[in-house]
């Protein structure tokens, strides 16, 4: 079952604080979706309204149709995982696991086990005696055997070792397409993570400034390399992310489809015209004035 | 594995078709599928479908409904004769000019090259 | 996929009780054991003192489970709701789920209160031990099961409740207001002792107030009344409560 999600004009305040302006966007499920953006800059606030953790303050959400704050039949289909969770501290891993069990609708006990085993969690001991790459693992554990029809994964895994995180990488991939859902995992760690989103979103100080297929925004940047003049001249009228300067030499990173004839324009003009990562894109995409170069 | 720079899709496409012109992948010879692709790259799988589509669009690959991806028949001789013609495009030409750049003339090329000839011939 | 699944609130009661089983179990053999003892103490001429009465010690042994309770209810939304929403369950379901539970509770400990009095009269009639009643109550012979058990299960789940609303002012505002809930979530049962009158709320009201009681019909209304506020007012302050992380 794939559950689409229609937000409108999203805004979230916490007191006079906007953490959310006038942020829509429709998914239509079934996809791994990557959120990103800088820390504060309203990622949690979003999935927690799209997980019905708390409801917005103006717009509206809707999923499979419907608005799901305290909405029985969708809460039970969306599984939010935050890294440090919101388990029952003082529970023994295997009650927080029976809880979960018997809560969601599509649990996969084997699925579960086999996890447990994976992750070696130890089932008697209390959460909060946990170490932080054990409660990720725990956290990933919840969110994978949930096969919740919207599983959310709010930089969960980030508490644990760069192994542990590819093997959920895998996982993650393997269950996507052996049952396929939606998927929404917000991160930095974009090199890492990029290749599993299908479509992507950045959010920058609580408004959602991108939402693009990814490989669309990776053919889309692009890194112009020549002399100052020829390079201010060829990207006139492009979206300029960022510009850097080495005597002479400038170059530009833009945003935007460069059409055939503007990279003959840009061969003949001696410029070089490079490729640029996701993680560059975003960085360049998310600075803030007062960052500095 | 990948660049992280230009599209995912174009690289498993030329990764592809760099099988197919070395011989590893035989034309009428089934191709992995986009999820065994998907999980071996640690992709999204329909990246990989991405990168699959072109190639079928292009005719390198063909689809068999409800078994798979092959390798069309000619597939290796247009991707053969693709390459030729983007040789002089891509490599020579662009060889001259950066000869023509920093004084190297022609008739030294020429020459550089009949040595090696020989060289390998011996 | 599967079938069938319990229901939400039944979940959550399962799982609260679940979660304090042990605290409970270990709560009650604590308590019996010291009340056994004092009993024994009491009148096996052990103290020697004239002003001690040496009569039935079980009527007035409701004060601890009153407390017990109040202090697990104020542990109910901080400890609980985070991971029951974070399962996808809504607040609805909790409140529910939550009353039930304390509904549960307070049965169980009505039970042990009402099985209590023909425990205690056997063991004073094998010793020949005076028994009488010396408070005020609902009942007025130690036979009177039906009524025991309601006056027992309603102040229990009045306390608990009461405590239940502290937890959630704390876990819905600040601490200011939260301090200002704490005296609102009192009010329910002191409601209930002065609407009861038993025990030494009983002796307050009509010995020195000289208060008649309510009618018995008017009484069960009322009592039935204030529970449902109870849950009213908890569902009231969570119904948009926001999921915090760490409360405790």
């Amino acid at each position: 079952m794939t559950l689409s999600i229609e937000v409108k004009q999203l805004q979230l305040k916490y007191g006079s604080f906007t953490a959310l302006h006038d942020v829509s966007f429709q998914l239509e499920g079934g996809k791994i979706y990557g959120l990103l953006g800088r820390n504060g800059s309203g990622k949690t606030s979003l999935l927690s309204i799209l997980a019905s953790y708390r409801e917005q303050s103006k717009g509206s959400v809707a999923i499979g149709g419907e608005a799901p704050f305290e909405n029985a039949g969708i809460m039970e289909q969306v599984c939010f995982i935050q890294e440090s969770g919101y388990m029952n501290d003082a529970s023994r891993v295997k009650d927080v696991l029976k809880l979960a069990a018997s809560c969601w609708p599509n649990w996969d006990a084997d699925y579960a086990s086999r996890l447990i085993k994976h992750y070696e969690l130890p089932l008697k001991k209390k959460v909060t005696s946990l170490s932080r790459g054990m409660k990720s693992a725990l956290g990933v554990t919840l969110g994978l055997a949930s096969r919740a029809p919207i599983t959310i994964f709010d930089e969960a895994y980030l508490g644990m070792d760069a192994p542990s995180r590819y093997s959920f990488y895998e996982e993650l991939l393997n269950d996507y397409m052996e049952t396929p859902r939606t998927f929404l995992l917000s991160t930095h760690l974009i090199e890492e993570v990029g290749t599993l989103f299908e479509e992507v979103l950045i959010l920058d100080q609580g408004r959602l400034i991108l939402h693009e297929e990814t490989e669309t925004l990776r053919a889309r940047g692009a890194a112009i390399t020549g002399s100052s003049e020829s390079v201010d001249r060829f990207v006139e009228g492009l979206t300029v992310l960022g510009e850097q300067k080495l005597g002479k030499t400038k170059s530009v990173t833009v945003y935007g489809e460069l059409t055939d004839e503007m990279r003959k324009r840009a061969q003949a003009e001696g410029l070089e015209l490079g490729p640029v990562s996701l993680q560059d894109l975003f960085v360049h995409m998310t600075k803030k004035r007062g960052d500095g170069q | 594995m990948f660049d992280d720079r230009s599209p995912i899709y174009q690289q498993i496409a030329d990764k592809i078709k760099d099988d197919i012109v070395s011989g590893v992948l035989q034309e009428d010879e089934q191709v992995m599928s986009t999820n065994q692709y998907a999980a071996f790259y640690r992709i999204n799988p329909a990246t990989a479908a991405k990168g699959f589509h072109l190639l079928t669009e292009e005719g390198i690959l063909y689809k068999k409904r409800g078994i798979g991806m092959f390798v069309s028949g000619e597939a290796r001789q247009t991707l053969l004769a693709q390459r030729r013609d983007r040789f002089f495009e891509e490599v020579v030409d662009q060889m001259l000019e950066e000869a023509v750049k920093i004084g190297v003339p022609v008739t030294d090329i020429i020459g550089h090259i009949e040595q090696g000839k020989r060289r390998d011939g011996e | 996929m599967s079938g069938k699944r319990k229901h939400p609130v039944l979940n959550v009661t399962d799982h609260v009780m679940y979660s304090y089983r042990w605290t409970i179990i270990g709560y009650w053999i604590v308590f019996l054991m010291i009340y056994i003892g004092i009993g024994i103490l009491l009148n096996s001429n052990m103290i020697m003192d004239e002003d001690i009465d040496k009569v039935g010690v079980w009527e007035g042994a409701s004060v601890s489970p009153k407390i017990f309770l109040l202090v697990i209810g104020i542990l109910m939304t901080p400890m609980s709701l985070a991971s029951f929403v974070s399962n996808g369950i809504t607040r609805r379901h909790f409140v529910l789920g939550v009353s039930v539970s304390i509904a549960a509770f307070s049965a169980i400990f009505g039970v042990i209160m009402t099985a209590g009095y023909p425990v205690e009269q056997l063991i004073y009639e094998q010793n020949n031990w005076p028994l009488e009643l010396r408070n005020p109550h609902l009942f007025t012979s130690t036979s009177q099961v039906g009524w025991i058990f309601f006056e027992y299960f309603c102040l229990f789940f009045t306390y608990f409740g009461s405590g239940w609303l502290i937890g959630t002012g704390f876990y819905r505002f600040d601490w200011r207001i939260g301090v200002l809930i704490t005296l609102v979530a009192l009010l329910p049962s002191f409601a209930m002792e002065v609407l009861l009158s038993s025990d030494w709320m009983g002796s307050l009201m009509q010995s020195v107030l000289e208060v008649q009681r309510t009618p018995l019909a008017a009484l069960v209304l009322l009592a039935l009344l204030i529970l449902g506020l109870i849950i009213l007012m908890n569902y009231m302050m969570l119904r948009r409560v926001a999921i915090k992380k760490k409360t405790f």
